[in-house]
């Protein structure tokens, strides 16, 4: 049997095997794949569910709280708020992006060759690496027949203004544009870890322990040998069966606020102090436009390409047009007033500004197994934000929307450019920005020494050995992108250690 | 090739350090479960995963929670037994919040409901008021200079017109077809797997004359060197 749910642990609690893997998203299962392909004997923990390509639709009914860490209500605290959205099922939130495909720049890989002393995490140590995990997901710009209306508008603006607009590169095998990436791609072209990675695992005799959250590390004589965690019942959500797992090695990889908030509770990676600090998040504002005719953006894939022209101060812009259920939640009233620019869907283009962090934020633990993360932007952040709605909603002017709706409490719409310049820093508060994020990093950092990170260039844990971390909290600094190729890059690299370590422990053991 | 560096041991190349495991029939099933598309796009997907039981609310609360629902949503479209259907949906998806979470909407839909009283604005609860005064309070409320005040309307109103526009009814009404859509880019793809090639009526739009016009525009430009929208750009 590979594949566990919740009935079948009232026959098993206690499982064997080499390597542990917490989690299965880009990471996790990324990790756990070349474990597993190795020769490895390996079992996934997931604390979601198992739903399977046919099981994704268009309906928010059943799939957000089936795909979506808590049902889609998590958020990071500070001034302001920013909600963020992660997965909480096999594959994990690749199932839930865009699946953006970009390496981290050679300028942030430098520096993490510089951090970690690890030519491996430099640019040309990273490279081969890249090429492999792009040959993995399939990394390639969309195909013709996958694009829509608001694709051809973002990336004409950029180019009627004379920016920089990039197709992207996106984990996809022949998209055809069914821009249902929020809730799970119905056709299997985006190569999410479930249709990509875990496959593969899975071929590889790997075993998924489902709807089982870790709560514990197994720790015995210093060394970490494995897992307990608790099976919630399905119908009432209370914590019933104890799951132990045990193993030669843990690799932790439940994402960059649940990775430290497990390590944090076992008291390890403390000697640096670091261990959920460093936290990243490339925060995200919405601008919403309307034009005075049918764009259908539910037609056609998500984000075809991105606005780099301002790349260098760190703001990128992109199309990521969602369902009528999240625009309906995120516009900014309610009655009547949300169903006349509910009734203009069709004309509708929701684009997103991304600006690259600026300071760091924390993850502690908070009561009954909630994290808490703290981020407050920076006024460099708030301004680039200002200026970057600014840009943006001349592009959508200029391509001839007719009403914008922006992301800052009390100033909402705007009709022409002159509205859109009377929000300034100055007559918009800080806090008043609407944000939101799926890019969470860094709060369990790679680095060359325990003084300053948390864990070593092989990805274990300084101050516990066997315990090793393969998601995107090893980042020691933000990458600017979209981070899934980065993780999984990473996560190959610590997977592929971890088994030359195992399978060289094998072979001493035999002779 | 990828080289990695072993800490017990001199540099391997990995590929030759590998001895694949033999293919686990168990594991090749599951595997081609995972990636199969079926097109059958349910609401409510057979795929053995079991819904949680809806989060417990007195007859009370659920009354305040029903009065709110009614100064949230649009007035139109009519649709049948709506706050029944938002309030399920919503208590469906409370088991998997934080408890803390669940908790905290559950004082949030009393505190709202008592907001009349509080803010002096009425003698009675907000479910007893008409839905346009309740909806004209709840606008005063979110504009409030008090960041929590504010903050509670915005999550009410959050999980209460994310299910609403969610029914197949209000999709319809706002022009969001997604079902046979997907279903015949489902159909598009297996042909595309299967070796099949997109033809002219599988591409999307444009819609209106002015997106035509600027794909024109900038096909014409690409001849001169200029932007291309149109044509497969495949790394």
């Amino acid at each position: 049997m590979n594949l566990y749910r919740h009935a079948d642990y009232a026959r098993e609690q206690v499982f064997d095997a080499d390597v542990v893997v917490v989690g299965t998203g880009a990471g996790g299962a990324a990790a756990g794949a070349e474990l597993a392909e190795a020769g490895l004997d390996v079992i996934f923990v997931e604390e979601g569910g198992y739903h399977p390509t046919g099981s994704f639709n268009p309906y928010m009914t059943e799939s957000v709280p089936r795909l979506y860490r808590d049902a889609g209500t998590t958020a990071i605290l500070g001034r302001p708020a920013i909600p963020y959205m992660e997965g909480r099922c096999v594959g994990g939130t690749t199932v839930i992006n865009g699946g953006m495909a970009y390496r981290a720049p050679d300028e942030v890989l430098t520096g993490w060759e510089r951090l970690t002393r690890d030519a491996a995490y430099g640019p040309s140590g990273m490279a081969p690496v890249f090429d492999e995990v792009e040959e993995m997901i399939s990394a390639r710009r969309q195909r013709p027949e996958s694009i829509g209306d608001d694709n051809r508008i973002m990336h004409l603006g950029a180019e009627k203004l004379g920016w920089k607009s990039e197709l992207n590169p996106r984990a996809q095998d022949r998209c055809v544009g069914t821009n249902n990436c929020v809730l799970g791609c119905p056709t299997g072209g985006k190569q999410s870890a479930l249709v990509s990675t875990m496959p593969r695992a899975m071929r590889a005799g790997a075993r998924c322990l489902t709807e089982l959250r870790v709560e514990r590390l197994i720790v015995e004589g210093g060394r970490c040998v494995g897992v307990v965690g608790r099976s919630p019942d399905p119908r009432t959500r209370r914590a019933l069966r104890e799951v132990t797992v045990r193993a030669r090695a843990v690799v932790v990889a439940a994402g960059a606020i649940h990775t430290p908030y497990l390590l944090l509770g076992q008291k390890v990676g403390r000697p640096s102090r670091q261990l959920g600090r460093n936290f990243l998040c490339h925060p995200n504002a919405k601008v919403m436009a309307y034009y005075p005719f049918d764009v259908k953006a539910w037609q056609g894939v998500s984000q075809w390409s991105q606005v780099r022209e301002f790349r260098n101060e760190g703001i990128l812009f992109a199309e990521n047009m969602i369902p009528p259920w999240p625009v309906g939640a995120a516009l900014p009233w309610h009655g009547e007033k949300s169903m006349e620019l509910l009734e203009r869907y069709n004309q509708m283009l929701v684009t997103g500004v991304l600006v690259e962090d600026s300071t760091t934020g924390r993850v502690t633990r908070g009561p009954l197994g909630m994290p808490i993360t703290r981020y407050d932007i920076t006024d460099w952040d708030f301004h680039r934000f200002v200026e970057g709605v600014r840009r943006l909603s001349e592009l959508h002017f200029a391509m001839g929307a007719d009403l914008l709706v922006l992301p800052f409490r009390g100033a909402h719409l705007a009709r022409s450019m002159d509205d859109v310049r009377k929000v300034t820093v100055d007559t918009v508060k800080k806090h008043h920005i609407e944000l939101f994020t799926v890019h969470l990093m860094g709060t369990a950092r790679l680095g060359s020494h325990p003084d300053d990170s948390v864990v070593d260039p092989n990805g274990q844990l300084w101050d516990l050995p066997g315990c090793y971390v393969s998601d995107a909290s090893l980042f020691p600094t933000a990458v600017g992108v979209n981070p899934q190729v980065t993780i999984m890059a990473l996560a190959v690299q610590v997977g592929r250690r971890l088994a030359e370590r195992l399978l060289h422990q094998r072979a001493r053991t035999a002779a | 090739m990828a080289r990695v560096l072993t800490p017990d041991g001199p540099e391997l190349s990995w590929r030759r350090a590998r001895t694949p495991r033999p293919v686990d029939q168990e594991g090749e099933r599951l595997a081609a479960e995972m990636a199969r598309p079926t097109g059958a796009l349910q609401r409510h997907p057979d795929d053995g995963w079991v819904f949680a039981d809806p989060y417990p609310l007195s007859v009370d609360l659920v009354s305040a929670f029903h009065g709110l629902i009614r100064a949230l949503i649009p007035p139109a479209p009519v649709v049948p037994d709506v706050e029944v259907r938002i309030e399920q949906q919503v208590r469906r998806m409370m088991p998997y919040m934080q408890p803390l979470i669940a908790f905290g909407f559950t004082v949030v839909l009393r505190t709202l409901d008592l907001a009349p009283l509080w803010r002096g604005r009425a003698l009675k609860r907000l479910r007893d008021m008409a839905p346009a005064d309740a909806s004209a309070l709840l606008e005063e409320l979110e504009k409030s200079r008090v960041g929590p005040i504010s903050d509670m309307v915005v999550a009410v109103r959050a999980a209460v017109l994310a299910p609403y526009y969610d029914l197949d009814e209000l999709a319809a009404h706002v022009g969001y077809r997604a079902e046979p859509f997907m279903r015949d880019r489902v159909a598009l793809r297996r042909r595309l797997v299967a070796g099949g090639e997109a033809r002219p009526e599988d591409h999307i739009g444009p819609y209106s004359d002015r997106v035509r016009a600027l794909v024109r525009d900038a096909a014409e430009g690409d001849d001169e060197g200029g932007g291309d929208v149109s044509t497969e750009d495949e790394r």
